[in-house]
């Protein structure tokens, strides 16, 4: 799993499991925040389909965050307002980084987050399929 | 008369908020109700106060007592006081999971379509045997149970738009909106310079897209009945969550953080007046796209774009200094709710004035 979709994951994983590791992290890791977790906002962009033209469409509130442990950054961006998850998805993003051993359990947890994500995305889809129409011609 | 200036009123201040605090006591509300079954005053509050943020959308609904105008000023006032982060990487709606779509021109479209979460289907009666009935936490599994929980893959959907396009029906787009990724062409922002006219499309498209709903459906009205030459045929309008994109910041590769749900319209100009069939015997396009589940903004906005692009303005929808100085909700609330303000001043001097009028009137008046 690379930065990117590690950063992915912990942007979309439930708050209080990672939250938790991050609690076990801190108990025997030295952690400097470069970052306090921050409100703050994303513009979000569209292209238009009549003309193509690129416009901003409102803003989106998120959080950030920035760490490090031994020399190595940790960042995490969530939507909303959430300092907890921001601060401790930096945690794992930085443990990650810096080869802490609780790495293959941070490891495990997202790929079970990206499951459960995938299994709610299934069953969301599964719903809305039952209301595709279904025409029939009349004579 | 001289200007007095007065003040006083604070504990009648105090004591007028307590009544407010005594009216809603009765019914105490917890905020992820609001957001959980009142979502579409949710998203319209979202929408009009230009912040994605659903939890404090619902709080703010609570916090004015259900005024959605009032609840979009609040989020107003709070995105004022966040720092911008960055800008998303450009998005459109082709990837979008689909909640629903469903198109006005086509009966066939590829894909079908997809009714999703929608009432326009139900009679408008009252359902009385909702009154009493609190929200069961089960009711979510019951009616999981009910669809059933066949498998299969979560399909994208090829616009209408673009097959429009393919068939040489829609006009072509000029080659400067294709590129306009670049610097060069960064688009308007009205949070950050106001808005000027003649305003580019995308200072336009983003003042529709924080507009008050009930404005803007009222002159998108206007304008289908008779007020104005612009009235679409529905290609798509699509519900659905789109992915918002960012620049990792270590990586510099787009990355996605999570899902924002937006309602996007898109109607084929078809009226009778000049944006009907271009020079070259196409379609034109009016665009809608609003954050949340608002279909009748989505759809008034595609009408409204399509208004304000009326060569020779002859009605209120199509101008759009018009429309645009007049469709935003806070704006326009905080103009006429300021009325309530003291005018002590202003009106005494009013009253002096005609006083001052038929006083000399009377002393005109003559026998004839």
């Amino acid at each position: 799993m690379n930065r990117d979709k590690r950063f992915e994951l912990i942007a979309r994983a439930d708050s209080e499991r990672i939250c938790e590791i991050a609690e076990r992290i801190l108990a025997d890791t030295a952690v400097e925040v470069i970052k306090k977790p921050m409100g703050g906002m994303i513009m979000m962009r569209f292209r238009d389909t009549a003309e193509k033209c690129i416009f901003n469409l409102g803003e989106v509130l998120v959080t950030e965050a920035e760490v490090r442990i031994n020399e190595e950054l940790g960042y995490a961006m969530i939507i909303g307002k959430n300092p907890e998850s921001a601060l401790a998805g930096a945690i794992l993003d930085a443990a990650v980084e810096s080869g802490h051993p609780i790495t293959p359990e941070i490891m495990d947890l997202l790929k079970s987050e990206e499951l459960r994500i995938n299994k709610e995305l299934q069953k969301t889809w599964a719903k809305v399929a039952t209301t595709k129409v279904d025409f029939e011609v009349m004579v | 008369m001289g200007y007095v200036p007065v003040k006083g009123g604070s504990e009648a201040i105090k004591n007028a908020g307590r009544l407010v605090d005594s009216l809603r006591s009765a019914h105490s509300m917890d905020v992820s109700q609001i957001q959980g079954r009142l979502r579409l005053s949710v998203d319209q509050v979202m929408g009009e106060g230009g912040l994605y943020a659903p939890e404090l959308a619902a709080l703010a609904i609570k916090q004015s007592d259900g005024d959605l105008v009032a609840a979009s000023f609040l989020i107003r006032a709070y995105r004022s006081t966040l720092p911008r982060i960055g800008y998303s990487e450009t998005s459109d709606t082709t990837d979008m999971f689909v909640l629903r779509r469903i198109s006005s021109a086509f009966k066939d479209i590829p894909g079908g379509q997809i009714l999703g979460p929608s009432i326009d289907y139900t009679e408008r009666l009252l359902d009385f045997e909702e009154r009493g009935v609190t929200d069961d936490c089960d009711a979510d599994d019951d009616a999981d149970q009910e669809f059933g929980s066949e498998k299969s893959d979560i399909p994208k959907f090829k616009k209408v738009s673009d097959l429009l396009r393919d068939n040489g029906l829609l006009e072509d787009v000029s080659a400067d909106n294709e590129t306009s990724d670049d610097a060069s062409n960064e688009p308007y922002d009205i949070t950050r310079e106001s808005i000027r006219f003649p305003a580019p499309r995308s200072a336009r498209l983003q003042t529709l897209a924080r507009g008050e709903t009930g404005a803007m459906l009222a002159l998108a009205y206007s304008s289908l009945r008779g007020y104005g030459s612009v009235h679409p045929t529905i290609a798509e309008l699509r519900v659905g969550h789109v992915q918002l994109r960012i620049k990792h910041p270590y990586t510099g590769n787009n990355v996605c953080i999570g899902d924002v749900p937006v309602t996007e319209c898109e109607g084929i100009l078809s009226g009778v007046g000049a944006t009907e069939i271009t020079a070259d015997n196409r379609f034109s396009l009016g665009y809608g796209l609003v954050f949340g589940q608002n279909e009748k903004k989505a759809i008034s906005m595609s009408i409204l774009d399509g208004t304000m692009g009326v060569s020779e303005p002859k009605t209120p929808a199509e101008d759009p200094e018009f429309v645009l100085y007049h469709i935003d909700g806070i704006d326009a609330m905080g103009f006429v709710e300021h009325l309530k303000l003291p005018h002590y001043v202003t009106f005494q001097s009013s009253l002096d004035r005609i006083r001052a009028v038929q006083g000399a009137g009377t002393g005109e008046v003559s026998d004839d």
